[in-house]
Order: C-alpha cells, then structure tokens, then sequence
C-alpha cells in the first residue's frame, strides 16, 4: 500500500537531486535553472501529499498558486538569460572574465 | 534529537479534523472542489496570481524587446498631422509627355514627398 511515506520520500530525493544539481553544474546555466525547477517540484509533490493524506483541499490550492509563481519566474528567468546571452555572446560563468 | 522528530511515530491531535482549512468534499469531483475553493474563498489569492502573472509578461517583453532599424513601422503623428494642402498638386500632363518629376524614392511612406495626381 503507497503510503504518505513514499511520497514524502520521492519528493525528498527530488529535492537532493535539485540541489546537487545545483552544486554540480555551476559552470552550465541552464542546467542550474532546471535544478531550481526540480526543487519547486518536489515541494509541490509535498504540499499534494499532505493535503490528500490529511483530507485538506488547501494543499492542493497553494500548490496550483506556487505553480503560478513558478511559471511567472521561468518567464523572467528565460529572459534574463536571453538579456545575459545578448551581452556575453556566450552561457559559460566562469570567474576570468576580461 | 532531530533524528527523533523526524523518524519517530505521529499521530494527529485530537481536534484535527477541525483545524482543517478546508475539508476535502466526498461527492464533488477534484476540480470542481479546487474551483469551488479558489473563487469563492481564496479569490484574493487568485487575483494576486494573475498580476504576478501580468508583472512576469511585461518584464519578459520589455527585456528581450530590441528596435530593429529597418522595420517600417506606422507613425502615427507623422500620418495626422500631414498637411492636406501640400499633400497633393494637379498637374497638367500632355499626351506622350512625361511629367518631368524626379523618380520616387523609396524609403519615407508616411508623407513628406506630395503625391501627384493627374
């Protein structure tokens, strides 16, 4: 039987997975960009997880208006990314810059 | 100690069944349940949603817009306040003669060259 648990647990390891992406892809933009996405993700499996299991529609609601939040900043996140592009002429953030 | 709280047993309180903001309804379908509570008692929350939302449109146009210079655009202004006395002339062109303009250039639409009619 799938049990609170498991959710919890999957959203948990999302969330590691997001961070160490985090950690791990410094020099890669977009990669770093996905990873906070992924983390936004499993707090949403967590918020779906606790509303079904205590029987509370509020979970769900929260959820839908942080999706909302999260696409509004994927939107303002791609652009920045096309303004930074625009100045660099490349993605790589690497210290030595002239 | 935190290794306690987090792997040791739970159970709700007492009252929980009554602390809950907003008791999931049996009957009604999911969706039907989430609109019910999203427009009628979180509306406030919705609205605030849709100008995060709005906010997120302008910013994303207003950064990546770039003005190209060769892209014919309308000037509105421009087109008012052309004066309609200079805008036009006759001219009498007899058969078989040219008109004795100088070629049109392209370029400038919006009226600074009079037309020729006749």
């Amino acid at each position: 039987m799938i049990g609170l648990t498991h959710y919890l647990g999957v959203a948990a390891a999302l969330f590691v997975i997001g961070i160490f992406g985090i950690f791990l892809n410094r020099k890669n933009v977009i990669v770093i960009l996905m990873s906070i996405e992924l983390m936004l993700l499993a707090v949403n499996i967590n918020f779906v997880a606790f509303s079904t299991h205590l029987h509370d529609l509020v979970g769900q609601v929260f959820t839908m208006f942080v999706l909302t939040v999260a696409a509004a900043e994927a939107a303002i996140r791609l652009a920045i990314l096309v303004c930074f592009f625009r100045n660099r002429g490349t993605f790589s953030t690497s210290k030595t810059s002239t | 100690m935190q290794l306690g709280i987090a792997f040791g047993a739970r159970a709700p309180a007492e009252n929980a069944e009554a602390m809950r903001a907003a008791i999931t309804p049996e009957e009604t379908p999911n969706t039907a349940a989430l609109g019910l509570l999203i427009y009628d008692q979180y509306v406030y929350l919705f609205e605030a949603a849709g100008l995060i939302l709005l906010v997120a449109m302008i910013e994303a146009i207003v950064l990546t817009m770039r003005h190209r210079p060769n892209v014919k655009r309308q000037d509105v202004l421009a087109q008012m306040y052309r004066d309609p006395a200079k805008a036009m002339e006759l001219k009498d062109v007899k058969p078989g003669q040219g008109h004795g303009l100088p070629p049109r250039q392209g370029g400038d639409l919006n009226g600074s060259a009079p037309a020729v009619a006749g």
